[in-house]
């Protein structure tokens, strides 16, 4: 029963970070620096990164659907919901295929690199499709490069917060 | 799972690289070196076209946002819009054949062609 509570507290918990990471990044954007639209830090990933390896692989996914829908609703659009839930699938799926397929083989900056890969695949599809326009495609020539850099960057801060002694203590 | 960096993240790494390569090759290829000749706006099921030698401003009402579309110069450029992150206006001009502007929010592509197919009522 303790033990789920502690679950409990540290999914809500490290859902406050990926809301509060994600509306931070909406306004100090990537942008400023790269000319690309919508190029993002994709910091949130760490909090639902932290989650999936930290707490279980549902509580991952539950986080990130969470923080998807709850930052359409406080600070977001209709439209943007259905673009960031696609990416955020993708990346699930990516961390999915990281903990199954390649278990033990690959590394949190690794798994950390496709999730931000992917999410940018999901992202761009989403836009490609709801436009009807395949020109979008193009924009992942240069995103992709981009998260190569966030995802390692992720990485590194993921496999630091899981050596911790604090999420030691969560797992059994 | 490992800390350091091992041979299946290097293989990640590589496949990711050669993914945007390929995206990149792909589009350079398809994009031709010719000069652009139309302005093609789609939004919503509506789809115009203007000849790129216009010199004039077109109004859209797309998804409950408006914008203006601006042709000057052999340049394309959405000069305003009512969008909350106004993408569409940072991105800037664009000249080039296959280059396109995108406005998620009204659901709304600015992109040259080579085609030289305009409306009948554009000229």
């Amino acid at each position: 029963m303790q033990m789920r509570v502690k679950m409990l507290c540290t999914d809500a918990m490290l859902l406050c970070c990926a809301l509060l990471i994600s509306y931070v990044e909406s306004i100090v954007s990537l942008e400023l620096m790269i000319p690309v639209p919508g190029i993002r830090l994709g910091f949130a990933n760490i909090a639902i990164m932290t989650a999936f390896f930290g707490v279980g692989r549902l509580h991952g996914g539950a986080v990130s659907f969470c923080r998807v829908f709850f930052s359409a609703l406080i600070f977001g659009s209709v439209t943007s919901f259905w673009f960031s839930l696609c990416g955020a699938l993708c990346a699930y799926l990516g961390l999915l295929f990281c903990d199954t397929v390649l278990k033990g083989k690959v590394s949190y900056i690794g798994t950390s690199v496709l999730c931000a890969a992917m999410h940018c695949v999901g992202q761009i599809g989403a836009c490609a499709v709801i436009l009807g326009n395949i020109g979008i495609v193009y924009y992942l020539a240069i995103m992709l490069p981009v998260s190569l850099i966030t995802g390692t960057l992720n990485g590194i801060a993921v496999a630091r917060i899981l050596k911790s002694k604090m999420m030691v203590k969560l797992k059994r | 799972m490992k800390i350091r960096l091992t041979k299946a993240d290097i293989v990640i790494y590589i496949s990711v690289v050669l993914l945007s390569l390929v995206i990149l090759g792909f589009f350079t290829l398809s994009f031709k070196k010719e000069e652009p000749e139309s302005v093609k706006i789609k939004y919503g099921e509506t789809e115009v076209t203007y000849p790129i030698s216009d010199e004039r401003k077109i109004e859209i009402n797309s998804n409950g946002i408006s914008l203006t579309v601006k042709i000057e110069n052999e340049k394309v450029c959405v000069a305003d819009s009512s969008c909350p992150d106004k993408c569409c206006v940072k991105k800037g001009e664009i000249s080039e054949c296959g280059e396109s502007i995108v406005c998620l929010p009204a659901r709304c592509t600015v992109t040259l062609t080579g085609e030289g197919e305009f409306d009948a009522n554009a000229g």
